[in-house]
Formats: C-alpha cells, sequence, structure tokens
C-alpha cells in the first residue's frame, strides 16, 4: 500500500523529539498518531505498561512448552500493539519473532530462543524508558 | 457517518476510534469478529474497519460473512501488515475494498474510508435514480425488465465508441458509468402521459401521439429544474439530455425539436439505439417481438437517417453481446443480478436494485 505522508503539526514536539529515549519510543508519531492529544497518548502507553511484562511471560511460557502457534499468535499481537504505541524497537523484535516463526516450521529452537530473548530484552528497555516518556508526554500535554 | 470498527487489541480501537470521532464520524466497537456479526446484522453501518489478523474468526472471514449477510453494500477496509501483492489479492478475493497499513497513519485512515464515504454516495445515487425510473415503468405494462436492458445496451455501445478515435477525450470511464446511470430516466415524462394514452392497446390518433410525445418535453422540464438547482450535478445534465432528445433522429425529423447529427447529444445518440433495439426485440400488443437478426437488420438500415452510423458501426460489432444481453435478461426470466456475469464492473448496488 502507498504510504501517504503525515503532515505533522510542529508544535508540542520539541521536548517529545529530544527527550533522551535511545529511539525505544518514538513519541511524535506516537502522538500523531492520537491526532496530537500527548494525554491520550500518555494513557495508552501507560496501559500498555502495565501489562507489558505479563504480555512477555505469556510469550515465554507458551514458548517453554513448546506451543510454536501460540507464541506466533502472541508475538504478532505485541507487534500491532508495540506498533500502535511507536514503541519502534520492540515492534521490530516482535516483528522478527513472528516473521521467523511463520516462514520455517523448522528453525532451530535455539535461533527462536535467540530472538525470543531479543524480545524480551526489548521489553526491558520499554518498561526502563517508559517513565521518561510518559513525563514527557505529560509535560507536552500540560503545555498544549 | 457510522463506522464499525473491530481489533482484538483495545489500544487499536481507541487509537482508531478517536482518529474517527474526532473527523466527525460516529463509532462503534467489537473486540472480535462475532461481535461484529452482531452489529451486522443489525444493518446500521455502511463502512467497517476491521483488522485482519484477529484469534477466532480473521478479518477475512468477517469480510465474507458480511458480503453474504447484508442486504446493503457495506464498505469493507482491512487494516493489516500484510501488505504483499498476494495479501492484497487475498483480500479483495475475499470481498475488501480497501487496505490501510498497519500501524495506521490517521490522515490515511481519514483519506480511505472518505474514499469509502464517496463510492457508497455513488451507489446511494444510483439506487434513488434507478427507483425513479422504475416506478415510471411501473405504470407501463410492457417494460418487463426493459430499462436494465436497455441500460445495458447503452454501456457496452459507450465502451465501444470509447476505443475510436474520434471519440477519445469525449468519452472516458465517467461517462461510460453516467450514461449507464442515467439512461434507465429515458422514458421518465411517460409520468404524465394519461392511462387511456400509456397504455392503449392499438395505434395512436395524431393527436395522441402529439401528446405521447411531450414526454420528451415534461421530462425535460422537470431535469432542467433540477439542474437549475445542482448546476454541477453532472448526471442530471446526461438525464436531461437523454430525456429530451432520445427520440431525436440523425437526420433532422425526429421530436421534440427536430435536432440534426451532432446536435444531438451523443449519450441521447447512443440511448436512441439501445432503446430501440430493445423495442424492435420485445413484444408489442400489435406485434411479436421481432428476431435478433431481423432487429439488428432493420437497425443498419436506419444507419445516417434515424441513427448516427458511428454508433451503428458499434452496435455492428456489438452485436453478438446485444443478443447475449437480450436473452440473459428477457422478460419473465428468472435471473437474478444477471449484470456480474455480463459486466464484471457493474457495482453491488446496482445488482441490488435489480435483484
Amino acid at each position: 500500500m502507498p504510504e501517504l505522508s503525515t503532515t505533522t503539526e510542529p508544535q508540542n514536539t520539541s521536548q517529545l523529539t529530544t527527550a533522551n529515549l535511545n529511539g525505544v519510543f518514538d513519541l511524535d508519531a506516537l502522538v500523531d498518531r492520537c491526532m496530537g492529544d500527548a494525554s491520550l497518548a500518555a494513557k495508552l502507553l501507560g496501559r500498555f505498561g502495565e501489562r507489558l511484562l505479563t504480555s512477555v511471560a505469556e510469550i515465554e511460557t507458551s514458548l517453554a512448552a513448546g506451543d510454536r502457534s501460540e507464541v506466533l499468535k502472541q508475538a504478532h499481537t505485541l507487534k500491532g500493539e508495540a506498533g500502535s504505541l511507536s514503541a519502534v524497537r520492540l515492534q521490530q523484535a516482535a516483528a522478527e519473532l513472528e516473521t521467523r516463526l511463520r516462514n520455517a516450521h523448522d528453525v532451530p529452537d535455539p535461533q527462536v530462543a535467540r530472538l525470543a530473548a531479543a524480545l524480551s530484552s526489548a521489553a526491558d528497555q520499554c518498561r526502563q524508558r517508559l517513565p521518561k516518556a510518559l513525563d514527557a508526554l505529560s509535560t507536552s500535554a500540560n503545555q498544549a | 457517518m457510522r463506522i464499525l470498527i473491530v481489533d482484538d487489541s483495545e489500544i487499536a480501537l481507541e487509537l482508531l476510534q478517536r482518529t474517527l470521532v474526532k473527523a466527525g464520524h460516529t463509532v462503534d466497537t467489537a473486540s472480535n469478529g462475532e461481535e461484529a456479526l452482531e452489529w451486522v446484522r443489525k444493518g446500521v453501518h455502511r463502512l467497517i474497519v476491521s483488522d485482519w489478523e484477529m484469534p477466532g474468526m480473521n478479518g477475512l472471514e468477517l469480510c465474507r460473512k458480511v458480503r453474504a449477510l447484508s442486504t446493503t453494500y457495506v464498505y469493507f477496509i482491512l487494516v493489516t501488515s500484510h501488505n504483499t501483492t498476494a495479501d492484497i489479492v487475498t483480500g479483495l478475493s475475499a470481498g475488501a475494498d480497501d487496505f490501510i497499513s498497519k500501524p495506521f497513519n490517521p490522515p490515511e485512515l481519514l483519506v480511505r474510508v472518505r474514499a469509502g464515504e464517496r463510492v457508497l454516495s455513488l451507489e446511494s445515487r444510483e439506487i434513488a435514480i434507478f427507483a425513479m425510473a422504475n416506478l415510471t415503468e411501473s405504470r407501463d405494462q410492457e417494460t418487463g425488465q426493459h430499462l436494465e436492458r436497455v441500460r445495458c445496451y447503452a454501456q457496452l455501445l459507450a465502451r465501444r465508441l470509447m476505443d475510436y478515435p474520434k471519440y477519445r477525450g469525449k468519452i472516458d470511464d465517467k461517462f461510460v458509468r453516467l450514461v449507464y446511470e442515467t439512461s434507465p430516466l429515458h422514458d421518465i415524462g411517460k409520468v404524465a402521459i394519461p392511462d387511456n394514452i400509456l397504455k392503449k392497446p392499438g395505434k395512436l390518433t395524431d393527436e395522441e401521439f402529439a401528446i405521447m410525445r411531450t414526454h420528451t418535453t415534461v421530462g425535460k422540464a422537470q431535469l432542467d429544474l433540477a439542474l437549475a438547482k445542482y448546476p454541477d450535478a453532472e448526471f442530471l445534465r446526461f438525464a436531461r439530455d437523454i430525456v429530451a432528445c432520445h427520440h431525436e433522429r440523425f437526420d433532422g425529423t425526429g421530436y421534440p425539436v427536430g435536432l440534426a447529427g451532432e446536435e444531438i447529444p451523443l449519450c441521447a445518440r447512443i440511448v436512441a439505439v439501445a432503446d430501440v433495439y430493445d423495442a424492435l426485440t420485445s413484444d408489442r400488443v400489435y406485434r411479436a417481438a421481432l428476431p435478433h437478426e431481423e432487429a439488428k437488420r432493420m437497425i443498419m438500415k436506419s444507419s445516417g437517417s434515424h441513427f448516427d452510423p458511428d454508433i451503428i458501426d458499434g452496435f455492428v460489432e456489438l452485436a453478438d453481446q446485444f443478443e447475449a444481453i437480450h436473452h440473459a435478461l428477457a422478460d419473465g426470466s428468472a435471473e437474478q443480478a444477471p449484470l456480474a456475469r455480463i459486466d464484471p464492473v457493474v457495482s453491488p448496488a446496482v445488482q441490488l436494485a435489480t435483484a
């Protein structure tokens, strides 16, 4: 599908761009997706953060049980939510795991385990940077 | 517009909802296919935005079920991270109208929704036009599938002429579509003709025929009024030209004005051939239907006198297809919505209107 360019409103985004998030979150893109509503962005991101630990634990459980189709589904869902919230690294890690499982049914376990580990670590980074991201969003919301 | 959004992710639902509500839409949400189908059975949404991959029923299955279930056309947009050509073909085959890539971008979502609204409004208009035309024809016991056949013939002719160098730039896809949409209105002025004339089994007297001929001027007057109010509505202009001029003849001996040659609007010259072919190949109280070959011969003989020779060239090339439509849409045939087979570009609304 052709990508349409987003017309980004420049206001209220400067502190989002400069917030040191090491590329874990793309807050500008998130606020755009929330139609410029930074407090909605903060609310959704907060909700996502609360569930993140559980989501990753569920993937690890399915993986330990050898239920690859379940891992696939869970990775897909996580990819979707991370994508919606512009948690770009986590989105990418989840996408890699999903693609791997979808394209090859005989991927050796160590490889899947490695991708799952990368996903867990991306999720950890998300959780570490989350307070900072929420701060930046609430500052932006207050200034709006 | 009232839109149904379907996604298993609460976050995605909230984001979609916000974007659409902010753009002035009314939104209902469903978090899985089953919930969505409950909404669909109520029939309150004409546009659905659904995630492709969901646990349980996925977006493709949902789309197929919506197609099977809905009595009116529902515009279906799939939100997906599947964007290879193969995925798009799969989605289209399931009946999806459009795609939005995931994670969605609000301006793109709104543009695609607007495109959907445009398609839906076209279809509503088409249904309204056809209903209006049918109402007129309902007084005339002989017509049956007449309107449906005439629009198909007219569409065929217009599309054929589009390939002639002479008509390049004059006929485009829009022209073909407008001819298809508005040709059923050609006799709408007959609402003003009294029953004793309209339904007279025998030959009309000169006086009665004079009254009969006013169906072109009465119809034109009505459409001129509508045009004065909506001067930009191209379909009204087409309808007006067809209604006013479908009984004009190429040599200037027709009515109501006696226009000749290219003074007669092209759309009306096209409909004239379609209308006469259908009249010849249909039973009348005073004569049986002529066989296709006989009708074809008579029409060819009138090339240059009654009809525009270019259009007759097209007619001759398309004669087999005329005959096929004549049989497929024969009066009293039990065929339902046969147009889809003859012309795959015909919109679902048209199938609906003929069902």
